[in-house]
């Protein structure tokens, strides 16, 4: 089995991202984020032998279909294992900020199965075993918060009023990273 | 003197204006607010309704950024007090995501409304369903008027409306404490069993849950649409087709109550029996 993962983001400036920077600096008070980028994160899952051969057909799949994205709104990077993504794609650490990756999937994932359905069913890809949808937030927290990581924590997960944004922990599962294990793939099983 | 709602208006929201005459038709007054008119500009309404539609576009997650907007401190005081408190649809989605509903647990999150599953796909789904009132409908103002086992055709248009929990047991203390104000149902009120009776597999075919006090009801469909006999299909399975079938040669006939009125006369009804 090979896996690829697809990261999608709007040509154009994110308008949720800016909704989750207001409401997060704004109405809970979380003064100490600096930026929120949000990415769609598909991973696809081959019966294949080759990663070149997985990461042809993920590129093929995006030339000829909207499925994953759309070439006149989005823009994508398509990765198989460890290694750089383009820096647009995330929030960096920089002198003044450390930088968290939290990827939100649902559960009981309908839009990565219904999209593996399609994918086998109308696209003729048998080749394909499953596919994963979550929505990962970059988030950009300065160092003068008293603990950035726990922050990027209870931003990831809603349990009480005000509390966290990003999950519902009754039906979306949360995880957070540094941006360089994200970028290990620590966090793509 | 009527009661009076107030209609929260929150960006994205297209429900508000049927949701007012729905209101109005049963005798009681509706004004609209915007999400961010100040706490104190906010009259001392007798009730709330937050309406369906999209709000801010269902950014992050239905409900969940509307549910951390100010407006909700007033209706958080607004339940302490036991006035009633609908969320219809969206509105639903925003008083679960805020955890007014089912409040069991002093301001945590107990539930979601998650996407609908069992279509065989994943996305949004509409169509008129069936719904039951489930036993001791006095519990909650939404069926204060109405009887256990009444079943009512109302539309549904949503794509995130399965009630769910992570918490264990947290469905039994639901049902055990008759919180579970309507589930769907098959038109002859049996149990929905699979799409699309059962339009979102909902736990206990839950579309409309409320808090411990009975007095803020989160409901998925859409009682508005539903309020005059002229809106209910002609073709469905029901007593209320067969009214409005029957009324077709008058239009005074059509403009009579249809099923989701009984909601709307509940909630006045409550509101009128309180001392």
């Amino acid at each position: 089995m090979v896996k690829t993962e697809v990261l999608v983001k709007l040509a154009a400036p994110d308008p949720w991202s800016f909704t989750v920077l207001d409401a997060l600096t704004r109405k809970f008070g979380f003064e100490d984020v600096i930026e929120v980028q949000r990415t769609k994160s598909w991973e696809l899952t081959f019966d294949l032998a080759s990663s070149d051969a997985a990461i042809a057909l993920t590129r093929e799949l995006l030339r000829t279909t909207t499925l994953l994205a759309n070439p006149n709104r989005d823009v994508w990077t398509v990765r198989c294992g460890p290694g750089d993504l383009p820096e647009s794609f995330w929030c960096s650490d920089t002198g003044e900020a450390c930088a968290f990756v939290v990827r939100v999937t649902d559960s009981e994932d309908i839009v990565g199965s219904s999209a593996a359905q399609i994918m086998r069913s109308r696209l003729g890809m048998d080749s394909v075993r499953a596919v994963r949808f979550s929505t990962v937030w970059g988030l950009r927290i300065s160092r003068a918060a008293a603990d950035p990581r726990d922050l990027a924590a209870r931003i990831a997960v809603a349990k009480t009023w005000r509390s966290g944004l990003l999950a519902n922990p009754h039906f979306q599962d949360a995880t957070v990273f540094g941006v360089d294990d994200y970028l290990a793939r620590k966090g793509v099983p | 003197m009527n009661p009076r709602i107030g209609i929260i208006q929150f960006p994205g929201v297209n429900c508000e204006y049927e949701t007012a005459r729905a209101l109005e038709s049963v005798g009681m007054s509706a004004s609209i607010l915007r999400w961010n008119v100040a706490p104190a500009m906010i009259p001392d309404f007798d009730g709330f309704v937050l309406p369906g539609g999209f709000s801010y576009e269902d950014r992050v997650r239905a409900g969940a950024v509307a549910a951390s907007d100010d407006v909700m401190e007033t209706l958080m005081a607004a339940a302490a007090d036991g006035k009633p408190i609908l969320g219809i649809c969206n509105g639903a989605q925003v008083l679960i995501e805020s955890g007014l509903v089912p409040g069991l647990t002093g301001g945590r999150i107990d539930l979601a409304l998650a996407p609908n599953k069992g279509m065989g796909r994943d996305g949004y789904y509409s169509n008129w369903v069936y719904v039951k009132v489930g036993p001791d409908p006095g519990r909650s103002f939404a069926a204060y008027g109405l009887k256990e086992g009444d079943i009512l055709p109302v539309p549904i248009a949503h794509s995130q409306g399965r009630f769910t929990s992570a918490e264990s047991g947290l469905f039994d203390t639901l049902e055990a404490e008759s919180q579970i104000v309507l589930k769907y149902c098959k038109a002859d009120g049996s149990a929905p069993g699979a799409f699309p009776d059962d339009p979102n597999g909902s736990e206990r075919s839950a579309a409309a849950i409320c808090n411990a006090s009975g007095n803020v009801v989160a409901m998925m469909p859409h009682p508005e649409r539903s309020t005059w006999l002229r809106q209910v299909p002609a073709d469905i399975d029901s007593v209320w087709a067969a009214r409005r079938n029957a009324g077709l040669a008058s239009r005074a006939a059509l403009e009579g109550e249809g099923p989701g009125a009984g909601i709307f006369r509940s909630m006045r009804a409550y509101i009128e029996r309180k001392p």
